[in-house]
């Protein structure tokens, strides 16, 4: 099976399969938001235009990406996925 | 079936609706101006924004395409089924689990998708495209049905 070749364990070629699955997911927003808009926001964003909200986003994400990493640091390929 | 008898014209399917590809040098001399005129990045951006969200229709359905095939492939041990499979998953009892969260991290891409969204708040173009809405609302939708079904056959019973 080609897909063998991806991992020794069904668990790991579908954790690699999976990242196909995000740059999917992720070309979709950019495709249908446009690469060019998102990229002129997200510099904007950065240069401060979020304000006090952006503060509170980055607080967000810091909380979400410490959950994420954690958990996956736990239970590894086989439990997430 | 018919074979494939047209020499001059490359055909993307051999059946008896085949459809005609335009020659190669055509495609390689649009590709090359288009490269020219456009950074990488803007290569996604065409307009009109009919033609950028085919090619956002395209994207999607290729996941949902894909989709079924991997599951098929991996379902015996993995597909998000693997401790219910036999897969050994280890039971952990540290942070995050001790943290009283059920899903710790569909929890930790709902705030990560919130906090993105805050940041762009302010972006016209990311509330106005739509964007903000799917990802305040849609995408962790996703994660609670994701949840929802994840904790309907959850194992931790039988060791209640």
């Amino acid at each position: 099976m080609p897909l063998s070749l991806l991992g020794s364990t069904p668990v790991k070629v579908f954790a690699k399969l999976e990242m196909v699955g995000k740059v999917q997911q992720l070309g979709s927003i950019a495709a249908y938001w446009g690469a060019a808009t998102a990229a002129d926001a997200v510099r904007s964003a950065l240069g401060g235009s979020g304000g006090s909200a952006a503060y509170i986003g980055l607080l967000f994400i810091f909380i979400g990406q410490l959950l994420n990493v954690a958990t996956y640091a736990a239970i590894g390929d086989a439990g997430v996925y | 079936m018919p074979e494939c008898t047209s020499k001059s014209t490359p055909f993307l399917l051999c059946s008896s609706h085949s459809i005609p590809l335009p020659p190669a040098h055509v495609v390689a001399s649009a590709l090359s101006q288009h490269a020219a005129a456009r950074s990488p990045l803007s290569l996604l951006d065409c307009h009109p924004p009919a033609r950028r969200r085919r090619f956002c229709d395209y994207l999607l359905s290729s996941a949902l395409l894909t989709q079924p095939p991997v599951v098929a492939c991996c379902y015996h041990s993995a597909a998000r089924s693997g401790f219910k499979l036999g897969e050994t998953v280890p039971w952990c009892y540290g942070f995050p689990f001790n943290s009283g969260l059920r899903h710790p991290q569909y929890t930790g891409v709902a705030l990560t998708t919130w906090g993105l969204a805050l940041c762009l708040i302010n972006e016209p173009s990311f509330v106005e495209s739509g964007v903000f809405h799917a990802a305040v609302v849609a995408f962790p939708a996703f994660y609670i049905v994701m949840s929802w079904m994840e904790q309907a056959g959850d194992n931790d019973k039988k060791s209640e």
